[in-house]
C-alpha cells in the first residue's frame, strides 16, 4: 500500500483534505466517467451473469450448511520452499465433521463419526458424480476440482451441503 | 441498489421466487465482479471467485441475518475468495501486466462496438483515457475506485467490507483518488 505515500508528490496546489468550492461535483463527475468506463470496458462477462442466475437451483434450504471451520491455505503456516502441499479441509455440521485433503490428483476424504455416505462433488449447479463412503467415512475422488467446488453429503444426520470453495 | 427493494428480494428468492433471484443477480453482479476485479486476480480466478461467491449467496439465501444487506454479505465474500485466492498464488501477476492494458484497445465489448459506429470516436477516446490513467494509479487507489465505479454506486458500508477499509476513511480516499486521476488526465491535457 505504498502509493498513498507519492500521493501528494503530483496534487501540487490541491493537494489538502477538505475540498474547495464545487470540486465536489467535479469528482462526482469524474466517478460517474469512470462509472461508464468500466461497464464499456470491463463489463460483467454475459456467462458468468448467467452462471449467477442459474445458481438459483443451489437454494436448498432442506440441506444443513456444513461450515468450514479449517483451512490450511487461511489457518496454517506454510511449510519453506514446499511446493504442492495439500490443502487441508475441515467442515463441520452438527456432530458430523469431514476431513478433505484436495490434492492435485483430485481429494480424498473422511466423515467423522465413521459411517457409509453418499458423497456427490458439486461443481456448480448442476449435480456432480456420485461417491460413496467406506465403512470408515472414507472417500476418493481422483478428479481435481476445476473451479468452484463443494460436497453434498448424505448421512446420519440427513443431508449436508459444504460451503462453497474456491479451488 | 436500495437496501430495502434488496432484503424483499433476499425474501421472495429465499421463498422461492425464481423472478427475485435474478433481479438480485442484475442488481449486485456488477459490485462483486467490481470487488473481484479491484483485488487484480488472473482472469480464469477472476471468473472462480465471482462464481463462488454466487454459490455461496444461494446457498445461504434464507439464512442470511440481514437480508438488507445482501450487498455486503456478496462483497464481504468476494473479498475472502480474493484473499485466499492471492495467498495460494505466488505466482501474482505483477502491477504491469500488460493484459489489463490490452484489454482496453482489443476486447471490444459490443457497446464499444456501438460507440465505435456512432459519431462518438470522441467520447469513446475519452473514456479509453480515464480508464488507462485509471488502471496506471497505485494499488491502493485502484483498487478503491474499481470498487466504487461500480453501478449502481456502492454504499460505503459495501465499500468498506469489500475493501476492509473503515467506512469513516473511504470518503477522503475518494477523494484523494479522484484527485489523482484528475491531476493525470490533466498533465496528459486530457480535460
Amino acid at each position: 500500500m505504498s502509493d498513498m505515500d507519492d500521493m501528494d508528490d503530483d496534487m501540487s496546489g490541491n493537494s489538502g483534505e477538505a475540498a474547495f468550492e464545487g470540486e465536489d461535483l467535479g469528482l462526482d463527475l469524474l466517478e460517474e466517467e469512470l462509472r461508464r468506463a468500466a461497464a464499456i470496458l470491463d463489463p460483467v462477462p454475459p456467462e458468468l451473469r448467467q452462471i449467477a442466475v442459474e445458481a438459483f437451483a443451489l437454494h436448498d434450504l432442506d440441506a444443513q450448511i456444513a461450515e468450514l471451520t479449517f483451512d490450511s491455505m487461511v489457518d496454517a503456516i506454510p511449510v519453506r520452499g514446499a511446493t504442492d502441499v495439500p490443502r487441508m479441509l475441515t467442515f463441520h455440521a452438527g456432530g458430523v465433521t469431514v476431513d478433505v485433503e484436495l490434492t492435485v490428483r483430485g481429494l480424498m476424504g473422511q466423515v467423522l463419526p465413521p459411517q457409509t455416505a453418499g458423497v456427490e462433488v458439486l461443481s456448480g449447479p448442476v449435480s456432480g458424480s456420485p461417491l460413496e463412503t467406506d465403512a470408515m467415512g472414507r472417500f476418493t475422488y481422483d478428479r481435481p476440482p476445476a473451479g468452484p467446488f463443494a460436497l453434498r453429503l448424505r448421512t446420519d444426520e440427513g443431508v449436508l451441503v459444504t460451503d462453497w470453495l474456491t479451488a | 441498489m436500495d437496501r430495502a427493494d434488496v432484503g424483499a428480494l433476499v425474501q421472495s428468492a429465499a421463498d422461492g421466487d425464481a423472478a427475485a433471484w435474478k433481479a438480485l443477480v442484475e442488481g449486485l453482479s456488477p459490485l462483486v465482479w467490481s470487488v473481484v476485479r479491484s483485488h487484480r486476480l488472473s482472469e480464469a480466478d477472476a471468473h472462480e471467485v465471482y462464481q463462488t461467491a454466487w454459490f455461496r449467496f444461494a446457498q445461504h439465501l434464507g439464512r442470511i441475518r440481514e437480508p438488507e444487506k445482501a450487498g455486503s454479505w456478496l462483497a464481504s465474500t468476494a473479498r475472502h475468495e480474493c484473499l485466499k485466492v492471492l495467498k495460494s498464488l505466488r505466482r501474482l501477476t505483477p502491477t504491469d501486466d500488460p493484459q489489463l492494458l490490452d484489454r482496453v484497445s482489443e476486447d471490444r465489448t459490443p457497446e464499444q462496438s456501438i460507440l465505435d459506429l456512432e459519431e462518438a470516436a470522441a467520447e469513446t477516446e475519452r473514456i479509453r483515457r480515464v480508464w488507462q490513467e485509471f488502471e496506471e494509479l497505485g494499488d491502493r487507489c485502484r483498487q478503491l475506485l474499481r470498487v466504487l465505479m461500480s453501478s449502481p454506486p456502492p454504499s460505503y458500508q459495501e465499500v468498506s467490507v469489500a475493501l476492509g477499509i473503515a467506512v469513516g476513511s473511504i470518503g477522503p480516499l475518494r477523494q484523494r483518488c479522484l484527485r489523482r486521476l484528475r491531476a493525470r488526465l490533466e498533465a496528459r491535457g486530457a480535460v
